[in-house]
C-alpha cells in the first residue's frame, strides 16, 4: 500500500476535490492580493491574511523541474518504478507535485505543458497526476 | 562592528565511531562523541553546564533527559529542529549562552542511526506538506527531491553529469585520508557515471549514505579556554535564516546568498581570505549552492572553480576535507556537524594526514526538508585563536 495523505480540516476540501476529479487551490480573499496558494495553508503567505477560499484550478501547467525515480522512497512505488515525478507550476501561480505518467523516462521535461488526470491513490482517494501535452 | 562572541572560544572537537549498522543507541553515540571531545578539550563531564543536542531519532528523549541520563545540571539547553543546519545554529545559541554568562562549558552535538529503510520512513513523516502532498504523489524521497534541484542548476548554467562528478571524485580522495570515514576506495570518473541510476539525473555516488555516528564541540567562556589542551578557535560570525527565497523556492534553494554580507561583515573578512570550507553535501548540487551563494565561487562557475584551483587536502582551496558526508556517510542530523568537526578539528591543528595549511575557515549547514527544498539555512566563519 502506497503512502497516505493525513486529511484534517485543512486538507479535507483538497481530497473531497480530488475524489471529485477537481483540482481545487486556495485563493486569498483579500482584494489587493488575490493569490493562488498550494499546499493548503492556515493564511495567505504572501499577504499574511487569514481569509482564504477554494477554488478549482484549470488544472494545467508546466514543468518546473523533472526526475525518474528509480529507487523509491516507499515500499508501494516498487512496482511503478522507473516512473516519471515533477514539480509542476500551475496555470495560476502555485507549485504542485505529482507523476507524470505518460513522459518518457531520464530526460529534461523542464518547461513542458501538462494536464492534471486523477487516478486512485487507495481504494477511497483519488489523487493528482499529469499528462504531458503538446508543446 | 563589535565581533559576536569574542568571549568565547571552541576548545574541543570529537566523532563517535562512523559505522554503516544501527550498532549503538542515540544516548550511546551522544556520549561517545562527548567524551571525545572533553578529552580533546581537557574537560571533564561534570564540567558541562550547557547541552545542545541535535538528532532526528532522540525523541521520545530530548535534550533535558539526556542530562538526566548523563548526570548533568545545566543552565542552558537546545534542541535542533532544523536538519542538517541545526549543528551550526546549536553553536550559535550556545555561544550566546556563554557570551550572556548562562554557562561556562556547553557541548553541542549531534547523532543518529539510520539506514536507508529507516531515513525514508523518518523522511516520509518529516512535516505535514512532505508527508500529504510529497511522499504519496511519489516524489522518490531526498533523492528525488534534490534530483529536481540537480536537473534545474543543469539547465540553467549548462552543467553536466561530469561537473558533480569531479567534485564527489575530490571528496572522494580527501576521505582516503579519513580513517572514521566510511567509503574511501577511489571513486574514478568512470565508475561515477556508469553507477546505478537513483533518481535521474542522480546516480548513486550522488547521494549521501545513511549512517550511524555523532559529532561534538566543545565551547567555552574565555576564562576557562586557558586551562584546556590545543589551540582554541574562535567564532567570528554565524548566521542562519529559514524559509529563504519564500515563495519562490526553485529560484534558489537555500539561503546562503541572502546572509552573505551579514556574515562576512560581522567577521571583518572576505571570501577571499578563507583557507577552506565545509559545506553541507547531502548532494553535490547544494555543495555547489552552498559555495555560491558565500560567495566563494560564482554562480554556475563552482565546477570550473573546482577544477581551475582543486579542492583536495592539496587544492588550492580544499572543501570538505574529511570526505564529506558524500564519503563519510550521513548520520541523520549529524551531517550538518561533521563539517564543524573537520573544520575545528583543521583549525586545532589536529587533522593527522589530511591536516591542510589553515587559519581561517567556513562551514555551512542545511536542513529541514518542506515543500521541495531544505528550509533551513546556515553558516559560521572560524579562526584559530593565535
Amino acid at each position: 500500500m502506497k503512502p497516505q495523505p493525513r486529511i484534517n480540516s485543512l486538507t479535507q476540501p483538497f481530497w473531497q476535490g480530488a475524489n471529485e476529479e477537481k483540482l481545487l487551490v486556495q485563493q486569498c480573499e483579500e482584494v489587493s492580493c488575490q493569490r493562488h496558494i498550494f499546499y493548503p495553508r492556515a493564511s495567505c503567505p504572501f499577504c499574511y491574511s487569514p481569509h482564504l477560499r477554494w477554488v478549482e484550478s484549470i488544472g494545467e501547467g508546466f514543468i518546473i523541474s523533472n526526475t525518474t525515480i528509480h529507487r523509491p522512497h516507499h515500499d508501494g512505488f516498487v512496482e511503478e518504478c522507473p516512473y516519471v515525478f515533477a514539480a509542476i507550476q500551475l496555470a495560476e501561480g502555485p507549485c504542485i507535485y505529482g507523476k507524470v505518467i505518460n513522459a518518457p523516462i531520464d530526460t529534461s521535461l523542464v518547461n513542458n505543458p501538462v494536464a492534471v488526470k486523477f487516478e486512485f491513490n487507495s481504494s477511497k482517494q483519488k489523487i493528482p497526476v499529469f499528462v504531458l501535452l503538446t508543446k | 562592528m563589535k565581533k559576536m562572541v569574542n568571549d568565547v572560544r571552541i576548545v574541543g572537537a570529537g566523532q563517535a565511531k562512523y559505522s554503516k549498522a544501527s550498532d549503538r543507541t542515540i544516548p550511546q553515540l551522544i556520549h561517545e562523541a562527548g567524551s571525545v571531545a572533553l578529552r580533546n578539550a581537557g574537560l571533564e563531564w561534570h564540567m558541562v553546564d550547557g547541552l545542545a543536542i541535535t538528532s532526528f531519532l532522540l525523541p521520545p528523549d530530548n535534550s533535558a533527559t539526556i542530562a538526566e541520563q548523563f548526570g548533568l545540571e545545566p543552565r542552558f539547553l537546545f534542541q535542533g529542529l532544523y536538519g542538517g543546519a541545526s549543528g551550526i545554529i546549536g553553536l550559535s545559541h550556545a555561544a550566546r549562552a556563554i557570551h550572556d554568562g548562562a554557562c561556562d562549558v556547553a557541548l553541542v552535538v549531534a547523532a543518529d542511526a539510520f539506514n536507508v529503510e529507516s531515513h525514508n520512513n523518518t523522511l516520509d513523516h518529516f512535516n505535514g506538506s512532505v508527508r500529504d502532498f510529497m511522499s504519496p504523489q511519489g516524489f522518490g524521497g531526498a533523492n528525488g527531491m534534490f534530483a529536481l534541484h540537480t536537473r534545474l542548476y543543469m539547465e540553467r548554467y549548462g552543467a553536466v553529469e561530469e561537473d558533480f562528478g569531479h567534485f564527489c571524485i575530490s571528496l572522494r580522495k580527501n576521505a582516503m585520508l579519513n580513517s572514521n570515514a566510511l567509503l574511501r576506495n577511489e571513486l574514478t570518473l568512470e565508475a561515477y557515471l556508469n553507477a546505478k541510476q537513483i533518481a535521474d539525473p542522480l546516480r548513486l555516488f550522488d547521494c549521501v549514505m545513511p549512517c550511524t555516528g555523532a559529532d561534538a564541540l566543545v565551547l567555552v567562556s574565555e576564562r576557562i579556554a586557558n586551562k584546556t589542551r590545543g589551540t582554541p578557535v574562535r567564532i567570528l560570525s554565524a548566521a542562519e535564516i529559514h524559509n529563504a527565497h519564500k515563495n519562490d523556492i526553485y529560484s534558489n534553494p537555500g539561503g546562503w546568498d541572502k546572509f552573505k554580507d551579514f556574515l562576512f561583515d560581522r567577521a571583518r573578512i572576505a571570501p577571499s581570505e578563507l583557507d577552506f570550507a565545509q559545506v553541507y553535501d547531502d548532494y553535490p548540487v547544494m555543495a555547489f549552492y552552498q559555495l555560491e551563494g558565500l560567495g566563494i565561487t560564482s554562480p554556475g562557475k563552482t565546477a570550473e572553480f573546482v577544477m581551475k584551483n582543486g579542492i583536495t587536502t592539496n587544492g588550492r582551496f580544499p572543501v570538505n576535507t574529511g570526505g564529506g558526508q558524500l564519503s563519510a556517510g550521513q548520520a541523520g542530523a549529524s551531517g550538518g556537524m561533521i563539517g564543524l568537526y573537520e573544520a575545528v578539528t583543521q583549525l586545532r591543528a589536529e587533522a593527522g594526514e589530511r591536516q591542510i595549511k589553515c587559519r581561517t575557515g567556513v562551514a555551512a549547514g542545511y536542513g529541514m526538508v518542506a515543500y521541495g527544498r531544505g528550509v533551513s539555512s546556515s553558516a559560521v566563519i572560524l579562526q584559530r585563536d593565535d
